[in-house]
């Protein structure tokens, strides 16, 4: 923890790595398709010839600004650039409807940065303690924390909650088309060979977020986004005195994002919707949720952002990847010889301590970076005549949805998905259950199967499912949160559908 | 195929198992009671678990987990009692786990302590083998260009350590004796899988 | 769109659909029959359930209570149609005719479709140029930056 490591990140090499990290991290993450992990994998070759702590800053902060670019799609076009946005889409888009998007843009930065600094702080001074919170969490654990994402289905519906269960449900099945995890089964794909593969996130998301907003936006001649005439530059300022209006909302959401990101298998798209989840619950306007909210962004872009932090907590000190790029990242080390684990912090502590700091300054670079990039962005996308920018848009999903799995099946697979989610969403069904419920299945289906099989086997089932403290809590608050919406639509029961 | 990493029982350093024995006294006097994870279902964790069980006269309980990470995180974590791993796994984690045997003919190099299953009386070798595939429309000077590439990094005296390093075991074959390595390979999976009731 | 709220586009669209995930329902059920490990069955049968219960209930509340709610709402036709099929199209010729050409494609009916000024010459030089551009760039970063094989 020397004040010496500190320096030697802050080496002008150091700096520009991070500087450049942020800023092509930042890129690749708003294009819908690319996501942080592809952005990792892409640019590790580059890190082969540096030297470990120079290697680990540059994917650091490839990483961190990956997180954050996804917001710019999320918000300018409903589409989440990567799956960590998905929550973001929520308030995101309808501020950008409304006019409001360039100060969504700098809320999600301002949060972002808020975030990640959280995360980056949490890996400095308490990775060893918070990793043993990785290993507490069981099979059982993750099942109840899949079911509380599913619960964010019925507070979303608002009234129509039978519609929204119906779609996370549809989108669980999904998840299981293909090869299941815990047996060597193949499901639901009637012979096809095609569908082995299965539903991919990324593509589905593209399919059933973008395509159904560019279906509708070649059908009218209105603008896409309103666009306000007056000044751009002072939104900054009025997205920051927001974002410290929402203390609580930040640090209670970057918090839970660096928990969510040190649990391995969760990423940033879990951490942003229990985040999102909470922000609601607590918040003085349940109804604005949805519909505009600046808390709702704050709240999401902090925790995905804090899941970079937090991710590395198990990755370093445990050997074991806390979110999807971590893998990466655990591979690039182990090409320059780094062993991680439980040596590592001990062994290549310089190594480690000049990362985090790395870190900690690529976020903090975040800041300039990510606001002008963020106003560039907004201008661009309003500004471009929508005859352009519906089939550029249109162009890049069909490229994007290909880059996956180089796939033009998976392309075929998404664009049916797209018009499938138009067509529900005209009749009151919304896509974000069935993203939800084909991210939260394979979690929810895991830790089922396999507490049940361990219950099973020590013949404790229930107290396997309903005994251990850190599930308790995890009931108690998806409880918490399923009770609110159901009153509500009680409430509303004469004049609204379910 | 270059190398391949042995199988492994793995179990925390706390663990009241200090010996291959005592798990498997436990495993006959409570049939079914001991959980292992391992990586997979119908994997090489699974597999060698069926074996053993076999071999011991013992009924374990597996616990599939996606990918050995998940599988190490859960031993550490102690929702299971032992885990069905590799000695990378060991090589890894150092102090925090103890492993009981491995699969191999001769002890590793860097676990002098820890015994085979051979010598503890279970004819059991074996792990998840890695090596190089081509498509089948490549021919066979490309073949052997692969195959001997392979073997010569394979004897690089640099690489061998770094790979006993990280706890793999060297394995040679060439793209001329995969052939009946495979087979070998397939006859022994299928008895034990249709024994375990894994394949109808 | 019709007039009677029993008989409305939204009525109907709702309940077709709630009807249409009921019927997935019962294929996921179906197809669980034929796993060989239970494990495998547990949650598609469970979830599939879940589904038909919650499609179910959606469809007996809006038949007990029907409403204009829902609707294919305003919008020209033929623009959907021609960006969509377009956008199909691309992807069957990709492997044909290859990536940039069946881009182009998607580009130019994507053009066509959201373009509700009219035609000019210099509108059509510079949208077409742009899109050029756009295409190409994206196909060089995919392809030589990123080492994505595009046919």
């Amino acid at each position: 923890m020397e004040f010496s490591h500190f320096l030697s990140a802050m080496t002008p090499f150091n700096i520009a790595l991070a500087l450049f990290g942020v800023v092509a991290g930042t890129v690749i993450g708003s294009i819908p398709g690319l996501t942080a992990t592809m952005a990792l994998a892409v640019l590790v070759p580059i890190t082969f010839s540096m030297d470990p702590a120079s290697a680990l800053i540059l994917l650091g902060a490839i990483y961190t600004g990956a997180i954050y670019g996804g917001a710019y799609a999320a918000i300018l076009l409903n589409t989440p650039g990567t799956p960590s946005a998905i929550a973001t889409t929520f308030d995101g888009y309808p501020m950008a409807k409304r006019g409001d998007g360039d100060l969504a843009v700098a809320l999600a930065c301002f949060s972002s940065v808020f975030g990640g600094m959280v995360g980056a702080i949490a890996l400095l001074l308490l990775a060893p303690p918070l990793s043993k919170v990785a290993l507490a969490f069981g099979p059982v654990e993750y099942f109840w924390l899949s079911i509380f994402g599913l619960s964010l289905i019925a507070s979303l519906s608002n009234g129509n909650l039978m519609k929204g269960l119906a779609g996370g449900a549809f989108g669980m099945i999904l998840s299981t088309v293909g090869v299941a995890e815990i047996s060597a089964d193949i499901r639901l794909t009637f012979g096809s060979q095609v569908m082995i593969g299965g539903f991919g996130v990324v593509g589905a998301l593209i399919g059933l977020y973008c395509i159904p907003v560019l279906i509708d936006l070649v059908a009218t001649p209105e603008r896409h986004l309103k666009v306000e005439e007056n000044v751009k530059s002072v939104r900054i300022s009025e997205a920051f005195k927001i974002a410290m209006r929402s203390k609580f909302n930040l640090i209670r959401s970057s918090v839970v994002g660096t928990l969510v990101g040190i649990l391995p298998g969760a990423g940033g798209s879990v951490a942003g919707l229990v985040a999102y989840s909470e922000a609601k619950r607590t918040g003085k306007d349940h109804q604005k949720f949805g519909e505009g909210e600046p808390d709702g962004i704050i709240a999401t872009e902090s925790a995905n952002s804090a899941t970079v932090g937090g991710g590395f907590i198990p990755t370093l000190v445990l050997g074991i990847p806390g979110t999807p790029p971590d893998a990466i990242v655990l591979g690039a080390l182990l090409v320059q010889g780094v062993r991680t684990g439980p040596a590592m912090f001990s062994q290549s502590g310089s190594i480690v301590y000049t990362f985090i700091y790395g870190l900690i300054i690529a976020t903090i670079l975040m800041l300039p970076a990510g606001l002008l990039i963020g106003r560039y962005a907004y201008k661009s996308i309003v500004t471009i005549p929508k005859a352009v920018l519906v089939p550029t848009v249109g162009f890049m999903t069909i490229i994007g949805t290909f880059a996956i799995r180089n796939s033009v099946s998976d392309v075929i697979i998404m664009l049916c998905l797209g018009v499938f989610g138009w067509l529900i969403a005209r009749f009151g069904f919304a896509a974000s259950p069935i993203v939800l419920g084909l991210i939260l299945g394979p979690i929810a289906e895991q830790g089922f199967v396999q507490g049940w099989t361990i219950g099973a086997a020590t013949n404790n089932l229930i107290g396997m499912f309903f005994g251990r403290p850190i599930s308790q809590a995890i009931i108690a608050f998806t409880l918490m949160t399923l009770i609110l919406p159901i009153y509500l639509a009680y409430k509303k029961q004469p004049h609204k559908e379910v | 195929m270059f190398h391949y990493t042995p199988d492994a029982i793995v179990v925390t350093a706390d663990s009241p198992y200090q010996t291959l024995a005592d798990l498997v006294a436990d495993a006959k006097a409570n049939p079914g009671q001991v959980t292992m994870s391992g990586s997979g279902k119908a994997s090489a964790n699974h597999l060698a678990q069926i074996k053993f069980d076999k071999l011991a006269g013992t009924l374990t309980t597996y616990v599939p987990f996606k990918g050995t990470g998940a599988a190490v995180t859960a031993l550490l974590g102690k929702q299971t009692v032992a885990e069905w791993g590799y000695t990378t796994v060991g090589a890894k984690q150092g102090d925090a786990v103890r492993m009981l045997a491995v699969a191999m003919e001769n002890r590793h190099p860097l676990f002098p302590d820890v015994p085979t299953f051979k010598e503890l009386g279970y004819d059991m070798t074996g792990g998840a083998y890695r090596g190089i595939a081509l498509p089948n429309s490549a021919s066979a000077e490309t073949t052997k260009m692969w195959s001997d590439m392979i073997a010569e990094i394979n004897t690089d005296p640099a690489f061998q350590k770094k790979m006993l390093d990280g706890g793999f075991a060297m394995l040679d074959v060439d793209s001329a004796g995969m052939k009946d390595f495979m087979a070998a390979r397939v006859e022994e999976y299928l008895k034990d899988a249709r024994e375990a009731g894994l394949i109808k | 769109m019709g007039t009677s709220s029993s008989k409305s586009q939204g009525q109907f669209g709702s309940l077709f659909i709630s009807t249409l995930f009921i019927f997935i329902g019962l294929i996921t059920l179906y197809d669980t029959t034929s796993y060989s490990d239970r494990d495998s069955q547990v949650f598609p049968q469970t979830v599939a359930i879940i589904l038909i219960i919650t499609a179910g209930t959606s469809l007996i509340t809006r038949l007990l209570k029907p409403s204009n709610e829902g609707g294919f709402g305003e919008g020209i036709w033929w623009r959907r149609v021609l960006f969509i099929s377009a956008m199909f199209i691309t992807c069957f010729a990709m492997p044909i005719i290859g990536f940039l050409a069946s881009g182009v494609i998607a580009f130019t009916s994507g053009l066509i479709a959201a373009m509700h000024d009219k035609w000019s010459f210099r509108t059509v030089l510079i949208y077409g140029c742009s899109g050029a551009i756009i295409m190409v760039s994206f196909f060089i970063l995919f392809k030589f930056i990123l080492f994505v094989p595009l046919p």
